[in-house]
């Protein structure tokens, strides 16, 4: 029994801080991927040509979506990895309990989900400035944050939650894998059967679930809830880890 | 393989080379910036997320000449009745000078095949036909109207032939979507079917007062 008294907060901050202190390796690595997006993204992502009488127009389409979506695969190898050896034995470091590692767990995860969300979207002005260089283009759309400051706080809070979401789906499917691997196959073998049998095509499902929302705030709440649901789950996959064996 | 399963394949296939990838990174980072202490690497990121900051500064206040061609909503009515009433300016004028007292329109429908003819009538006899081109070309919600190449126009006697340019300009444009994470939202998409592509061109001839004029196709604005 430990004679020190400590606060639930105070434990979770100092798990936290350890985090932030030990694996700043992942952020490096976030940062290797994001370069990596970027340099595909230096690449049109489609094009097209119209030939009229009076004018031929090559028009070359960029986005930094490739960006964005190299940070979201990031996020869910690093909830997944979270969920590792390593960290489980760190959390032991201190006096603690499970439900204070997970909310320094998903504290981090949120760090990680606002650093990854905000340096992806701003990714899109970097390769603006690229292709401004070059005297042949012209840069005709974009979110700028002067002009619509609204839009680019919604599109750097929406990064953020599919950052974060992507993250939360690879911790919890990490701590099901960790724990209760018959559960996780069971699930996925649930998904496999209903695109099989009931033609439920769980991709198409996301998609329009989270991809074709036009509402922000729906959005947000979907958001909420799915994190809500996969926290639930990582908890209750963890509930029988409160020692080290 | 089933029309489902040729759709997961893609996307499996995609997943295990991204997770090759990451391994590949992942091995790196331990080999190279695994050695680095952890301030410096949090060092490197604070700069890295400073610098990215930094270019998102310079776009927001470099002056981009790029709003111009974005398309304003704007029907081909209103487009007309802007030309009719003076108040865009023709991308360019002609004024020949003809010593005949009637003028035939030919040609123009080889143009573009959308090309419309006004025909105004000056009060003066100045013996000279002025012809004003006003061209309406959008692609992709773009208005690239002042790309256009005019038309050669030219007198024969009592023709007015307008045909196409001999030399047609390549302009080339690149456009950066709004990103998903704010298009899903606001529901602008760069391509849609209505702004796919428009080309709308008006010919304005002014004629002198009393010129008789035939064209295939072609309005008469001051016919009482």
């Amino acid at each position: 029994m430990s004679l020190t008294d400590v606060s639930f907060p105070a434990t979770v901050k100092k798990q936290f801080f350890y985090k932030w202190n030990s694996f700043s390796s992942l952020f490096l690595s976030l940062m290797v991927i994001q370069l990596l997006g970027g340099l595909l993204s230096v690449n049109p992502s489609g094009g097209m040509g119209y030939g009229a009488l009076s004018v031929n127009v090559n028009i070359e389409v960029y986005s930094a979506g490739a960006v964005i979506m190299l940070t979201c695969v990031w996020a869910w190898f690093f909830g997944f990895l979270m969920t590792g050896p390593s960290w489980h034995e760190d959390d032991f470091t201190f006096v603690s309990n499970r439900l204070s590692s997970h909310t320094a767990n998903l504290l981090f995860l949120c760090a990680a989900a606002v650093s990854g969300g905000v340096t992806a979207f701003l990714w899109t002005f970097l390769l603006k400035v690229i292709h401004m260089k070059s005297d042949e283009i012209i840069i005709a759309t974009g979110t700028q944050f002067l002009e619509e400051p609204f839009e680019f706080v919604m599109g750097v809070t929406a990064a953020f939650l599919y950052v974060f979401l992507s993250g939360l789906t690879g911790y919890t499917a990490g701590q099901l894998w960790r724990h209760h691997k018959l559960i996780l196959f069971a699930m996925l073998a649930g998904v496999a059967l209903a695109a099989f049998r009931l033609s439920f095509n769980v991709l198409e499902w996301g998609y329009t679930f989270y991809f074709s929302e036009s509402s922000f705030w729906l959005f947000i709440g979907k958001i909420i809830l799915s994190s809500f649901v996969l926290t639930s789950i990582a908890l209750l996959a963890t509930k029988k880890t409160e020692v080290r064996i | 393989m089933t029309g489902l399963g040729a759709a997961f394949f893609p996307l499996i296939f995609f997943l295990a080379l991204l997770f090759a990838l990451l391994w590949i990174i992942g091995k790196f980072s331990e080999r190279l910036i695994g050695r680095l202490q952890h301030r410096t690497q949090r060092k490197i990121f604070y700069i890295y997320a400073v610098l990215l900051l930094t270019f998102a500064f310079i776009y927001e206040w470099v002056p981009k000449e790029t709003e111009a061609v974005i398309h304003k909503e704007e029907t081909l009515e209103q487009f007309k009745s802007d030309v009719l009433d003076g108040e865009i300016i023709p991308l360019k004028t002609w004024s020949l000078p003809t010593t005949e007292r009637r003028l035939v329109v030919l040609d123009v429908t080889i143009m573009y095949g959308s090309a419309e003819v006004f025909i105004k009538e000056k009060e003066a006899q100045d013996s000279r036909v002025d012809i004003a081109y006003y061209p309406k070309l959008i692609i992709g919600g773009l208005d690239l109207s002042t790309d256009a190449a005019p038309p050669d126009v030219h007198l024969e006697g009592a023709a007015l032939h307008v045909t196409p340019p001999e030399q047609t300009p390549d302009v080339y444009y690149s456009i950066f979507q709004k990103e998903h994470v704010v298009s899903q939202f606001t529901g602008e998409s760069w391509m849609t079917e209505d702004s796919a592509q428009s080309t709308h061109d008006i010919l304005v001839v002014t004629v002198p007062a009393g010129m008789t004029v035939t064209a295939e196709s072609a309005a008469f604005l001051n016919e009482n």
